[in-house]
This record gives C-alpha cells, structure tokens and sequence, in this order.
C-alpha cells in the first residue's frame, strides 16, 4: 500500500498497482523504494483525490500507456470519450479542471487527455461569446485588440 | 531522506508544474468567485485542449476539407486576450489550419506566418478559380517545403493548375499525400496536363503514405519514395460521376513497382486493376514480385484481376489480407465463375500456415470467410455479390442431380439463384482450402435473417474436421429451420464446445428446445459457454454476476448433468 497525504492534510492507503498509472508516484517508489512515510501532494485536495482514485481504480490492470507523445500532437485528434469516461467527466466545472491539474501533476496521461478532450468538446463549434458564458471568462481584450480582432472577424464572415 | 528526497523533487518540478502551482494559486485566491478556466489552466494544458478542437486530417473522407480548424483558431483566440496569446503563439496549431478555398486574401498569409516554422497539413480542391489567385498561389509555392500533409481534390485536370506547380517542386517534409481526381478515372499524374512532370521533381524523401484515387503515378517513380510504407489506389466511384467503371492501372505495372516498394508495410488496390494482355504472359514467366515488408494487403477486383494478381504478387506468410471479388451488375456470371472466384481468393491464402479460428458471415450484400493463423495474420475472403446477376436458367436441374446432398434438393423451394452461385463458392473453398481448415478448431458463424446458409456450408465445414468450437453471433441460430444439418456428427464430428450469446432470444422456446435437443443427442459436447455483451452486464449494474447466473440457471434448467457450464464477456 501507498500512502498519499492531500494539501487538506487528508492521509489515502492506496494499493500500488491502482495508483502506479500516475508515472509521477510510479517514478518516485521506483526511485525512492518501499517507505512508511506519505508522499504529500501538496497541489491536490482530498475530493479530487478520491475522483482521480476512482479512475485509477476503474481501470486498475489495464495496461499503461507506452508512449510519452501527446496523441493531439501526433495527429490522435479525434474526440471521442468512452461512454465510462464520460459520465466519469460529468461534474462541475470547477472539478472538471481540477482533475485536469491533478492529473498533470501527478502525470496520469489518460486522465489528462479525457479531461482536455471533454473541455474541447464543450467548446468545439461555439462562438466566442459563448465560450465566455460558458466558462465566465471576461472580454479583457484592449482597444486595439479589439480593432484587430474586428478586421480578423471579416475573415471569417468572407466564407 | 524521503522528506529531503519530496522537497528536492518539488524543487525540480518542471516548468507545465509549477505552471499549476501558478494556476492554483490563482484559483484559490478566487475562491469565492466562479472558477473560470482562464486563471485555473496553464499554457502547455490550454493548448492541448485547442488541439482537441481542430478536426483529424484523415477525420472525415480524404476529399472533404478540414476547413473548420481555421475558423475554430479564429474562435478561440477572439476569446480573451490569454486564450489569444495561447493560440496564436502556438505554431502547431496552426499547422493544422491551413485551407485555401474561399479564404480570405489576408488571411491565408496570417495562418501561414503564425504556423511557422511547423510542417503544416494542407488541403484544397484545385479549380480554375484557384489557380488564377496569383496571390494564393505563389504562397502555397513558397511554403511547400514545409508540407508534411496534402491532399487535394481536383475536378478536370486543367492547363496551369495548382497541383501541377505543387507537384513539380521538391517536397522534403511531405509524409503524407493524397490526391482525388473527381472526373477523370484514369488520370496518369505525369502527364495529365501534356508536359511531363517528374512527382515533387523526384524528391520526397519522407513520403510514407500515398493515397491515388482515380489517378496513378508510373511505376518508375516509386524509387525515388525510400520511406514510403503505405500505398493506395483506388477507384472512386461517388455520386455518379464517373460513369464508366475503367481499371486503370496496368496489371503489368506490379512487375516495375517491385523495387520501388520493398518498404512498403500496406498495400490497398481497390477497382483499379487492369487485365493483362499478351505481354502479362511474359513477364509472369520472370516469377512473382516479392513484398517482403508487406503486413496488410487489401484488394478488390474482379475474379480475373484477382487470378492475374495472385501470379503476380508474393506476400509474406505473416501479412494480413483482405480480398474482395466483385460482380459487376452488368454481367451475368454462371456457376463456372463461382468456382474461378473461390479458387482465384484461395490462391492467396497460405496452404502451409496453422489456422487456429474461422469466422463465416453470410448476409445478403457480401458474404465472407476469415481465418486466423496461429501466428495471428487474417485472411479475409468476400464475396460482393449486392449486384450478382446469376444466370441459372434451371435453378432445378442443379439442386436436383443425383450428385447433389439430399439437404440441397428438400430446400429447392428455398434456395434462390444467387444462394445456388453462393453453394459453389462455398463448395469449391471446402476443396481448395481443405488443407487450411482441416487445421481450424473453432468457427465463429454468423447467418443474416431468413438466410438459408446452414444448407451451403455443410462441405465447408465437413473440411473443418478438427473443428472443437462453435460459437455463433446471435442465439436465434439455434432456431433456425437448417441449423440441425451442420450440427450432425457427420459435419462436425470433433465438436466438445459451443459459445451462445445470452442475449434476448437465448429464451425463446424454440432456441431452449433446439439448445437442449442437441446437447442431448451430442453427449460428446461438454462445454457450453455463455457470451454476455460488456453493454449488457453494464446496464445490469453492480448484480450483474448474479444476475447473469441466474439467467444461465434458467437456460440450462433442462441442459444434460455432463454440460459444464461458463460465461465469459463480450465486446
């Protein structure tokens, strides 16, 4: 068993083989062997700990991914979500991104590429005023971004 | 140590990370306020996830454009002035963007700046109207040596057009490359505009992947591609445009592509295939070109463009390959070319190779036979009879001959001319294939609605004879009115095992009884196997293993004591 100790100083008993999908602690135990001291994750908090564990644990033997290339970057682009994945992704925006973070923090591929892929799909095919209320995200923009961004809507209206 | 160890280590975090602990800070410090993505993520995560909105390259069919990826950027980045500086600082974005039909003069340049300096995926349908844009044009010249992806669709090939002046230049990042000819059929592609165009001016060096539809490149071309692993040609017939169904690549070509494609790891000929003439003879006499790299091969001719290739063409025992034979509409084949047919696919599967698995679909449009070796290569052999004209004048007189099995003559009324054509095919594979499937030990069938399939494979399976396993893809086979002759002794003498889907119909009573008749008449079969879709256990919920238990309890209720009793998932 793993210990893990959240930044709300919550302490987790973990099987290896559960939380070895995050290359981040699979490094460390390798690196650092067998210990009875927790390993703190100070950049994530117990209940997304426990929904990042409830990922690990649903896909606890399957085999980890081979490749540290980004699948979007090789042209893997498509966005489909297995049906799991996505009732697992259906929560509040604010726990959306935190699983986000975490799982680039503790580096579970998987996780993260599910997590961008649901936050490309509430996005895909929006305009950009419905992306802003979508995320309530404020129009920051200057005076002459504006300007710009009003000459670049031209290219767009041209098709 | 480990304390001093987790203190180095949040030391050296790398930069994406302490990118988060920025972003957490952020967002903590607003933590009475709604979460908002811009404070939560960092950079390097924004902009994978603009990655997940851009469209695959090869998402859609080759000849529809990507077009959608520019807009989206366009989208993203009039959002706010950090999703603005994310999308358009990140060059590999935009290298995916770049389309060029109906764009806007100044925006082509835009994308092209920003996607600088990643190779970029280009995409266009050359008209006339494009190649006048002297502007667009002179653009896509000066950037095409940063190309890794094309694919252009052209209707008329016409004097001065783009692809031309793209086709002549060097194209030292292109990987990939499709090209659709939308009119012509059999559009060599150096020489369709007269001049004679030497492919990228003979430099490709990274090319990998070609995809011809309606349009060749001569075969001594291919030398000058060392990487290329994946090549298609194929004859694209869509909405009608085309409408004589031309072969257009010469049979003889194989000969001259040998060398050329030594690398080549798949091969996809699709309709494109031209019959041999006087000449073939000869150059069959030199002995088959040799593919030693060759691991998936796909072909889909006619019976003689399939007999003419299998002299032509050696590959590896362990390639994968996919045959289909086509029966144009247009044509009235008899029972002889059942037979050519069967033994024209059979010349490409390895009588020397174990087999271990067979699977039979028979539904109406293209019916289809595929084994899978012991080293794990497939073979697939299809029949694309969806157009088969039979001509049979007395369906009668060949269900009814002395020489005929008995099953075949009760079923006369049943049995139409293409069932009859489809009986021949199958005959002649249980004779040319007998040494294969007298090593096969389980066969996955599966038989279309109203299908009188069980009557043709009787000698197909008879030279199954080491067949242990039988599963089939729905459990209503067990009712059907046939069934009964592929299930004697005699058939499947070695039968220990069957597989049946505990779907809906597994309660039928005519299912239960069918089940529950064999079991008792077979005792040698000892083993039934339950297969439960992974879609089915799902909506059961966390009882699923009891429930699936008790379903198998109320099956089996009359199954013989000497059946072991199993379920397994299934995809």
């Amino acid at each position: 068993m793993v210990l893990l100790l959240t930044s709300d100083n919550e302490m987790f008993s973990v099987a290896e083989d559960v939380i070895k999908r995050s290359a981040y602690i699979k490094n460390m135990l390798e690196d650092v062997g067998e210990s009875d001291l927790p390993i703190p994750l100070p950049n994530v908090e117990s209940n997304v700990l426990v929904k990042i564990l409830e990922y690990c644990e649903h896909y606890r033997g399957e085999p980890l991914p081979a490749s540290d290339v980004d699948p979007a970057e090789i042209g893997d682009r498509s966005l489909d979500i297995a049906d799991w994945d996505q009732k697992y992704m259906a929560v509040d925006q604010e726990m959306l991104f935190e699983i986000i973070l975490a799982a680039n923090y503790l580096d579970i591929k998987s996780l993260l590429d599910v997590g961008c892929k649901t936050v490309a799909k509430m996005m895909k095919g929006k305009s950009s005023e419905e992306i802003r209320t979508l995320f309530n995200i404020a129009n920051d923009f200057t005076p002459e971004e504006e300007a710009q961004i009003r000459k670049e809507n031209a290219w767009a209206e041209c098709r | 140590m480990f304390a001093a160890f987790c203190k180095s280590i949040g030391d050296s975090l790398p930069l994406c990370t302490k990118g988060i602990h920025d972003g957490l800070a952020s967002s903590s410090s607003m933590s009475t306020h709604e979460p908002n993505i811009t404070s939560c993520l960092p950079t390097e995560l924004l902009s994978k996830i603009f990655h997940h909105m851009l469209d695959p390259f090869d998402a859609v069919e080759k000849h529809i454009y990507p077009e959608r990826n520019a807009l989206e950027l366009l989208r993203v980045s009039h959002v706010s002035s950090y999703f603005r500086e994310v999308a358009v600082n990140d060059p590999s974005l935009w290298a995916k963007a770049p389309y060029v039909n109906d764009v806007h003069e100044d925006f082509l340049p835009v994308i092209l700046r920003r996607s600088e300096p990643c190779a970029i995926e280009l995409s266009f349908g050359d008209y006339k109207g494009l190649s006048e844009d002297a502007q667009t044009k002179e653009q896509l010249v000066q950037h095409f040596s940063r190309v890794s992806k094309l694919q252009v669709q052209i209707g008329v090939p016409y004097e001065n057009s783009t692809l031309k002046s793209l086709f002549s230049l060097p194209a030292p990042s292109l990987t990939d490359c499709t090209l659709l000819f939308l009119v012509h059929s059999n559009t060599s592609l150096d020489s369709f505009d007269r001049d004679v165009l030497r492919p990228f001016n003979e430099r490709a060096p990274l090319l990998q992947h070609l995809h011809l539809i309606n349009c060749t490149i001569p075969p001594e071309y291919y030398d000058t591609f060392p990487k290329l692993s994946s090549l298609s040609m194929m004859q694209y017939i869509g909405d009608g445009l085309l409408e004589d169904h031309i072969p257009f690549m010469p049979i003889d070509d194989i000969f001259k592509l040998g060398k050329g494609l030594s690398s080549l790891h798949t091969l996809t000929l699709i309709k494109c295939v031209q019959r041999g003439g006087v000449e073939f003879d000869l150059d069959v006499s030199q002995g088959p070109v040799y593919l030693p790299s060759l691991r998936h091969f796909h072909l889909e001719t006619s019976v003689e463009g399939c007999q003419q290739l299998a002299k032509v063409l050696k590959v590896p025992a362990t390639c994968a390959r996919e045959l289909t034979i086509i029966f144009p509409g247009h044509y009235r084949f008899g029972l002889e070319a059942a037979n050519a047919a069967a033994e024209a696919v059979s010349l490409f599967i390895s009588l020397n190779v174990r087999y271990r698995e067979c699977s039979i679909t028979v539904v109406r449009t293209a019916p289809s036979l595929r084994l899978v070796a012991i080293c794990g290569s497939i073979s697939t052999l299809r029949f694309e009879v969806s157009e088969l004209n039979v001509d049979l004048p007395d369906p009668a007189q060949h269900l009814g001959g002395g020489a005929r099995p008995s099953f075949l003559r009760t079923a006369t009324g049943i049995l139409t001319p293409k069932d009859i054509f489809l009986h021949q095919v199958w005959l002649t594979l249980s004779t040319s294939l007998r040494r294969p499937l007298s090593t096969v030990l389980v066969l996955n069938l599966w038989v279309g609605d109203g299908s009188p399939a069980p009557c043709l494979l009787v000698e197909l399976l008879k030279s199954m004879r080491c067949l242990k396993e039988l599963a089939c893809r729905t459990s209503n086979l067990w009712a059907h009115p046939y069934i009964h002759i592929l299930l004697e002794h005699d058939t499947t003498p070695a039968l220990t095992k069957v597989k049946i889907p505990l779907d809906d119909d597994v309660v039928r009573p005519e299912v239960l009884l069918a089940l529950n008749q064999f079991l008792r008449s077979r005792r040698e079969v000892r083993e039934v196997t339950f297969r439960v879709p992974t879609s089915t256990l799902a909506s059961m919920g966390y009882a699923a293993p009891d429930a699936v238990r008790c379903l198998i309890r109320s099956v089996s209720e009359h199954f013989p004591d000497t059946v072991a009793l199993d379920w397994v998932r299934f995809q």
